[in-house]
């Protein structure tokens, strides 16, 4: 026998902390032999059961996902499980310190971004000059000393 | 938001102070970046506008333009000797020292500053006051010397643009004086600039009298910027309790200075708290700690107090660095505002603080409290080696890297080769030896005095004076040339003021019928014509700004396009430069940065500014036909590409139809060019432009919640929010699972997972 927590999970399942909803505290059978990673729990069918797609077990201290609900009578289900790590091991994880090369809020948008999506092409700007000093002139070339004659 | 600001409080009391709370270097890590950083500023502490008016100019500006700073006058405030500069143009912020590596159980650390405007003085001068140094060391009772790693404290002065256009919000840093510290506990303000860290020894003992003795004498006169150096931050362990205490100096902190340099960049470490110290006697001290850094105040008079506001998500801070807007030299800050915000935060932090208005109290010098004064020999001014500036390169740490920068970007090379800098004289103008300078005369002359020339060419008079190694004057000519300017616009100083009769080997240019004039020009070159200057400033901000995705070309009038290198050039002001031959009609442009970005080059390139007029002929019949044709060639060629055919004209006459052998000829001379030649480019635009070639971007919605935007940070992870993808996941210690859990967490991090409240909901 172990005790399940119920939730309605809300958050993506790459999401650390998931949005829980509790339904029901309960207990679940063990009916065969299982794996923690994918268990497979029978419960007595309850009120919500229908919303539940998350769990928490407490004697696996482990979070999991509802990945399949068998109604075996019109009292028990069985229940899939696959645990999810990152929810069970959340603490552990958000304590510890990694190198970063891709961030939603704290990017760097000087290191190069291989994966920035970027069309074929590129578009062309002509600028002037911000100060112009000395123009020369196609129009009206001047005639006023403007040949230069080198002779010994 | 992961935003840590720095900002002054300046709401007209004497004695501001400012926080420190910088912008995380990762996020922002160049100048331009800090637009965004303000507005997310904005943001978070609700407000309109903050005074960011200087911000394009230290965007862009290297240094800190300071036009000189004056010290006003010394004097002794409590135990902490301050010294009064004023800056004209700029406002002074005298602030303190700076620790590195310090060791944690050192208490204290003072980090002070403030201004006030003098308002007698006009808007243009601000003056500053500062506490020079007065941080101690040791513990409280000081029986043992620390070990001093690294240790320096300096004094500096603190520049605020303080344009009276543009409201004061950008503060520069620049070291007025390097002292090393001054322990105040004991030594009432002691300065010394010559510490030994090794043997904890000092020569050049500096309390407040010898302080007081060495800048008396300057007072008044302009004080020498030293240098610019590095801002010292200070982070304070948090303890457990809250105490102000207001009748005596701080005990019981333990801040301390954790940052890295690498590169030429200062890195700082994730902050736990910040600093604050009490020091000064008179006006009474704050003494906080806090449980949960960094809410806290800190303050080194009681009345400065600051601000430091937990930012919702991050305890970290760092610091904005970029090429140009380096820590090292700049930080920003910017105002918050009035009184009733500061009471707003204090409430928030649950203090009550009285607020003084009182009119800081300058003590002439001449009231100084003596200090007696040991005696010491006469020490000399240590070398600048010695003075414990941070170093520009920094001994980096063997990462493996290739730069040796821990990968960081930013590191500076050792033994650096400084690209050449165009000459700003015209030394080039008398300097250049060709053999040409005083064999040859150069004449400026104008359309009717070439056709003078030409009808003095078809003139037999000339024949009987000409040399007998010359077989007609045309040979004694080495060039005739027409450039598209008046020469006297370009070069007056080179071109003598009046008309002089034309010699060609010393014969006279003038028949019975006409005399040719022209104006003797006394160089040959006329260098460093600046035809303009481009400000290059980045579009995306971002990387897509450098290359290969953005590409620059300039176009020179004359020469054509020409690829800049754009990562060089990106952020700088570039200006473009002729030095024209006035020989052969060649034009050598110069791209240079413009001097405040160091005035280096960039590049150079060739051309051909002048249309050279063929004179040349085999013997006197011919000669002339030759001559003519090829002049009528040249004129149909310059009105085929659109100029005015002045020059056909002008030696045309007599000749209506040009032979296309004469044109062929001219043809093949200008063929051999490798560049269009003069009379074509002349054709295109007579004005430089550039061309930016930049790539196109196409982000979908959300993308940065869906995929996140590159980085390259390490931090914890509890750091984060929202979308994030770690490399080389390293899970140690993580007992409690099973391997494959290990495996799929790791696997999961790789490709991306979700921390905090992701904003696009689930």
């Amino acid at each position: 026998m172990v005790t399940l927590t119920l939730y309605n999970n809300k958050s993506d399942n790459i999401v650390i902390q998931k949005d829980l909803i509790k339904i029901v505290d309960l207990n679940g059978e063990i009916f065969q032999e299982i794996d923690v990673i994918s268990p497979s729990l029978i419960i007595t069918l309850a009120d919500g059961f229908i919303d539940c797609n998350y769990c928490y077990v407490k004697e696996f201290k482990r979070y999991y996902y509802v990945t399949n609900a068998i109604i075996l009578d019109g009292n028990r289900m069985r229940l899939d499980l696959k645990v999810d790590v990152l929810m069970s091991y959340a603490p552990y994880i958000l304590n510890s310190s990694q190198h970063i090369v891709r961030q939603e809020v704290l990017y760097n948008l000087q290191v190069k971004d291989e994966e920035t999506p970027i069309l074929n092409g590129t578009f062309i700007q002509y600028r002037n000059p911000d100060i112009t000093n000395f123009s020369f002139t196609t129009e009206d070339l001047p005639s006023d000393y403007c040949y230069v004659l080198n002779a010994l | 938001m992961s935003n840590v600001f720095k900002y002054t409080l300046n709401n007209g009391y004497y004695c501001d102070t400012w926080i420190n709370k910088l912008v995380d270097r990762n996020k922002y890590p160049i100048s331009g970046e800090l637009v965004k950083c303000f507005n997310e500023a904005l943001q978070f502490y609700n407000r309109e506008e903050f005074k960011i008016g200087v911000l394009s100019a230290l965007d862009y500006t290297p240094e800190p333009k300071i036009e000189k700073a004056t010290l006003l006058h010394t004097k002794y405030w409590g135990l902490a000797p301050t010294i009064d500069y004023r800056c004209t143009g700029y406002s002074v912020l005298n602030g303190v020292s700076n620790t590195k590596n310090r060791n944690p159980n050192m208490r204290s650390q003072i980090l002070s500053g403030w201004f006030y405007n003098n308002t007698n003085e006009g808007i243009n001068t601000l003056v500053v006051e500062g506490v020079q140094d007065h941080f101690r060391y040791g513990t409280g009772d000081f029986n043992n010397p620390e070990l001093y790693e690294e240790v320096m404290s300096t004094c500096y002065m603190f520049t605020n643009n303080n344009n009276p256009d543009v409201e004061q919000d950008v503060v520069f840093y620049c070291e007025l004086e390097p002292v090393y510290q001054s322990q105040w506990i004991t030594g009432s303000g002691t300065v010394f600039t010559n510490f030994d860290v090794n043997s904890l020894t000092h020569t050049n003992h500096m309390n407040l009298t010898a302080l007081k003795n060495k800048y008396i004498d300057k007072v008044g006169e302009n004080l020498t910027i030293k240098s610019f150096t590095a801002y010292g931050n200070t982070l304070g362990v948090p303890r457990k309790e809250i105490n102000i205490d207001g009748s005596g100096r701080s005990n019981l902190t333990s801040p301390y200075v954790e940052f890295l340099l690498q590169g030429n960049y200062l890195h700082f470490i994730p902050l736990y708290g910040i600093m604050f110290d009490g020091c000064c006697p008179n006006y009474g001290e704050i003494n906080l700690f806090a449980n949960n850094i960094p809410k806290l105040i800190f303050t080194p008079f009681l009345h400065k107090y600051g601000y430091f506001k937990e930012p919702p998500v991050f305890k970290s801070q760092g610091s904005v660095t970029s090429e140009l807007l380096r820590l090292d030299k700049h930080t920003l800050s910017f105002t918050v505002g009035s009184e009733a915000e500061y009471r707003k935060l204090f409430n928030d932090l649950g203090l009550k603080v009285t607020f003084i208005k009182d009119e800081a109290i300058n003590i002439p010098v001449e009231d100084w409290s003596e200090v007696p004064v040991t005696p010491e020999p006469p020490t000399p001014e240590p070398p600048a080696i010695d003075d414990p500036v941070l170093p520009d390169t920094p001994v980096r740490p063997d990462t493996g890297h290739a730069n040796g920068n821990g990968g960081q970007e930013g590191g500076q090379v050792d033994n650096e080769l400084k690209p050449p800098i165009s000459p700003d004289s015209d030394l080039q103008e008398e300097g250049v030896s060709t053999g040409v300078k005083h064999a040859s005369v150069s004449w400026a002359m104008t359309e009717e005095e070439v056709n003078d020339l030409n009808f003095t060419f078809l003139s037999g008079d000339l024949w009987t004076n000409i040399p007998s190694w010359f077989s007609n004057p045309q040979q004694a000519v080495i060039s005739l040339i027409k450039f598209p300017f008046s020469l006297p616009n370009i070069s007056a100083d080179h071109i003598s003021q009046s008309d002089q009769l034309v010699t060609i080997a010393n014969v006279p240019m003038e028949t019975r019928d006409k005399q040719v004039y022209g104006r003797i020009m006394h160089h040959k070159f006329k260098t460093r014509v600046k035809i303009c200057e481009f400000d290059i400033k980045r579009f995306f901000n971002s990387y897509l700004d450098f290359e290969p995705y953005t590409k620059i070309k300039i176009y020179m009038p004359y020469i054509g396009n020409v690829d800049l290198p754009v990562d060089y050039i990106m952020d700088k002001k570039i200006e473009l430069i002729y030095d024209i031959n006035y020989i052969d009609g060649s034009v050598l442009a110069i791209v240079k940065l413009t001097q405040e970005y160091g005035g280096h080059i960039v590049l150079t390139t060739s051309g051909a500014i002048g249309i050279n007029i063929p004179v040349a002929k085999s013997d006197a019949q011919a000669n002339t036909m030759s001559a003519m044709k090829s002049i009528a060639s040249l004129g149909l060629g310059i009105a085929t590409a659109g100029a005015t055919g002045g020059v056909g004209s002008a030696l045309l006459t007599g000749v209506q139809g040009a032979t296309s052998t004469a044109i062929s000829n001219i043809r093949q001379t200008t063929s051999t060019m490798d560049r269009p030649s003069a009379e074509h480019t002349r054709a295109i635009s007579s004005s430089p432009y550039l061309i930016y070639e930049r790539p196109i971007t196409n982000m979908p919605p959300n993308y940065t919640q869906i995929r996140g935007i590159a980085t390259n940070i390490y931090k914890p992870l509890k750091e984060m929010a929202g979308f994030t993808v770690c490399k080389n996941v390293k899970l140690d210690n993580l007992t409690r699972a099973l391997s494959s859990e290990v495996d799929e967490i790791r696997n999961i991090l790789e490709t991306g997972a979700i921390f905090g409240k992701p904003k696009g909901g689930n």
